[in-house]
């Protein structure tokens, strides 16, 4: 074994020390939240904060069972973020695939014009759509709906979506399709027998990055929802009211909207990294 | 089993003027092996995609077995394809890869599987049913490929350089695996590729294509023997012809300081085309050394042992200075001549080849 000078090793060691500072001080307002949602009511507000003391469950139990003291519990409201949610990565998904494949057709002239505009629409605030959609809602009578999320949900994260399948298609040798062809097959037997197993990974990547959009995703659902398809994210900020905030509750309610996507995303984490740096990249 | 036509058949592809495949005019009869063979841009690959389906036909028309396919997709042509790069589905399992296409048929399960045995047994696949492409080295996947034509017991079988991706010597096995498949199976064959020892050993006929031109369609022996034009003369064989600017004489070409005979008809030919000199194509295997003083001499260069054979490459005394390639003459003597030595060479005068040194066509 070689020997290093110690000088060598001196940048090494202080970077990683670094990366640790900087996670320990992004885990302080995480552990802050989960220990205060373990906390009894009386406990939550005391300054400095108590750090010993009798873990209890009650809060969590209180906000599944009767939520912010609104009609809904709040059992119901991660229903309606669950439902919402995979409703809109669904129809990402199923929309975004032919939409990636037609971009990929060299008999499509305008595919390079399209597929920009496609992105350019990414930047597309979500504020500004807003007051149409409620007033398109309202006339429809799809306030408080399901699909008044779902559609726009889809709608604002297809871009990206088309975009990373896009490429994933791209890096599909063109003999492959071309094999497909000469074998008898006619293009959505090509889509789906050999594209789409092929685009796993990407369908993946996508699906993640628009679950994560869609569950945590505020505006909309405060401005298109009343109480029978309210989300958890507009759920959790009723527990500020007039008496005060109930911090033990809405932690409570906190940790459990950030649970799912935790595992999500520690399961899938390596799609949503390469999700995340697709637009740096490409 | 079908005969296969082009028929004039043309491809231009858009934003260009010249078109890749011009004016294709050519018969292949039922259960033969037809090589198309040429450089790169020759429009060889592009001529077959027309067949398969995967290139518009511009003009013209493509007939198989009789009928005019020129519009039809792939799927109603009857037709198989190997691909240069094998294009196997990465996701199948070797099995599912060659029972795809009769999956697609809704041929029965039970059938499938029988039909993909058999072609298994054919190409020594039986233990690699289950595995995965990526699984599998460069000439199982290429067996694979060819499985997955086969199975479908088409009318024709299309061939896109299925060889080149293949190191040398399984190059060398497999081409006389994929020749004797051929004539066991009797399906028509056509078969593209840029190799020519490959196009001799393996074609019934070959057709030679030069820049989406077809030069010349003949048996392997005749294209070596009677080449129409200097540009078949000089890729047909290897090492290449030698084709030099020579002088007409009286009762030859000069090349050098000595005077080649020439065939009366030959002479006649360049007389009536007006011509003072002609270009002259002798083979390196129509050369060999001698050891009298007469005869052309040659300064030598470089010489390749191959074994068997060397091929002696140098500049011919009296030779234009301005001639780009080496004049190659094969030899078997022991020892080969030292470099910078010079050494008299022999011409076999039935074996030369006189070409118009403008069209370039054969003159006789």
């Amino acid at each position: 074994m070689t020997t290093h000078s110690n000088f060598s090793r001196l940048p090494r060691y202080a970077g990683r020390s670094l990366l640790w500072l900087a996670l320990l001080l992004a885990m302080v307002p995480i552990v802050f939240l989960v220990i205060t949602s373990l906390k009894p009511e009386g406990v939550t507000r005391t300054i400095p904060p108590t750090w010993l003391f009798a873990p209890t469950i009650e809060n969590y139990s209180s906000v599944l069972s009767t939520g912010a003291g609104s009609s809904v519990t709040f059992g119901r409201l991660l229903f309606n973020s669950a439902a919402v949610s995979i409703g809109a990565v669904i129809l990402t998904i199923a929309v975004a695939v032919p939409a990636a494949y037609a971009l990929t057709l060299k008999e499509f002239r305008r595919s390079k014009g399209v597929s920009s505009w496609i992105l350019s629409t990414y930047m597309f605030p979500p504020i500004v759509a807003v007051i149409p959609l409620f007033i398109i809602a309202g006339n429809i009578g799809a306030i408080d709906t399901y699909p008044v999320l779902i559609i726009p949900y889809a709608a604002f994260n297809l871009p990206i979506a088309i975009w990373i399948l896009r490429s994933s298609l791209e890096s599909i040798p063109i003999e492959v399709q071309e094999a497909a062809l000469v074998d008898g097959a006619n293009r959505p037997q090509i889509v789906w027998h050999i594209l789409t197993p092929l685009l796993m990974p990407a369908v993946a990547t996508a699906g993640i990055i628009s679950l994560i959009l869609s569950w945590n995703e505020f505006l909309l659902a405060l401005s298109l929802t009343r109480a029978a398809a309210k989300t958890s994210p507009v759920g959790v900020q009723e527990f500020t009211g007039l008496y005060g905030t109930q911090w033990g509750n809405l932690t409570a309610a906190s940790c459990m909207i950030a649970a799912p996507i935790v595992v999500c995303v520690l399961v899938l984490r390596r799609r949503v990294v390469s999700g995340l740096a697709f637009g740096a990249v490409k | 089993m079908a005969a296969v036509q082009y028929v004039n058949a043309s491809r231009i592809f858009e934003g260009n003027q010249i078109p890749a495949v011009s004016q294709l005019d050519l018969d292949i009869a039922d259960g033969e092996f037809m090589v198309l063979v040429g450089p790169s841009g020759s429009g060889k690959s592009t001529a077959l995609r027309m067949m398969a389906g995967l290139e518009d036909v511009d003009e013209g028309e493509i007939r198989i077995g009789g009928q005019d396919v020129s519009q039809k997709p792939p799927k109603d042509r009857d037709i198989a394809m190997v691909f240069q790069n094998y294009a196997l589905y990465p996701h199948m399992t070797v099995a599912e890869n060659m029972g795809f296409a009769l999956k697609l048929q809704r041929v029965s399960k039970d059938e499938r599987n029988a039909k993909v045995r058999r072609a298994a047994e054919l190409l020594d696949l039986e233990a690699y049913l289950d595995r995965k492409p990526k699984a599998l080295s460069g000439g199982q996947r290429q067996r694979v490929a060819m499985g997955r034509a086969i199975v479908r017991e088409p009318s024709v079988f299309l061939m896109d350089e299925p060889l080149s991706n293949l190191d040398a010597k399984l190059r060398v096995e497999t081409r006389a695996n994929i020749a004797a498949l051929q004539a066991r199976l009797g399906t028509t064959t056509v078969y593209v590729t840029h190799d020519q020892v490959e196009a001799m050993t393996m074609g019934d006929r070959v057709a030679v294509l030069k820049a989406g031109v077809l030069q010349q369609v003949d048996a392997p022996r005749n294209l070596y023997a009677r080449p129409v034009n200097a540009f078949v003369a000089g890729f047909i064989g290897s090492p290449a012809m030698n084709l030099r600017s020579a002088a007409l004489t009286e009762s030859g070409a000069r090349l050098g300081a000595t005077v080649i005979p020439l065939p009366r008809t030959t002479i006649d030919a360049a007389h009536r085309a007006n011509l003072s000199s002609i270009t002259l194509g002798i083979r390196p295997e129509s050369i060999s050394l001698t050891s009298d003083g007469q005869g052309l001499q040659l300064t030598v260069d470089l010489v390749e042992e191959l074994g068997a054979d060397e091929y002696i490459y140098g500049t011919l005394v009296g030779d234009d200075p301005a001639a780009e390639k080496k004049f190659v003459v094969r030899s078997h003597i022991d020892p080969s001549p030292h470099l910078g030595a010079t050494v008299n060479v022999a011409v076999n005068p039935s074996q030369t080849h006189a070409f118009h040194p403008d069209t370039g066509q054969r003159l006789d």
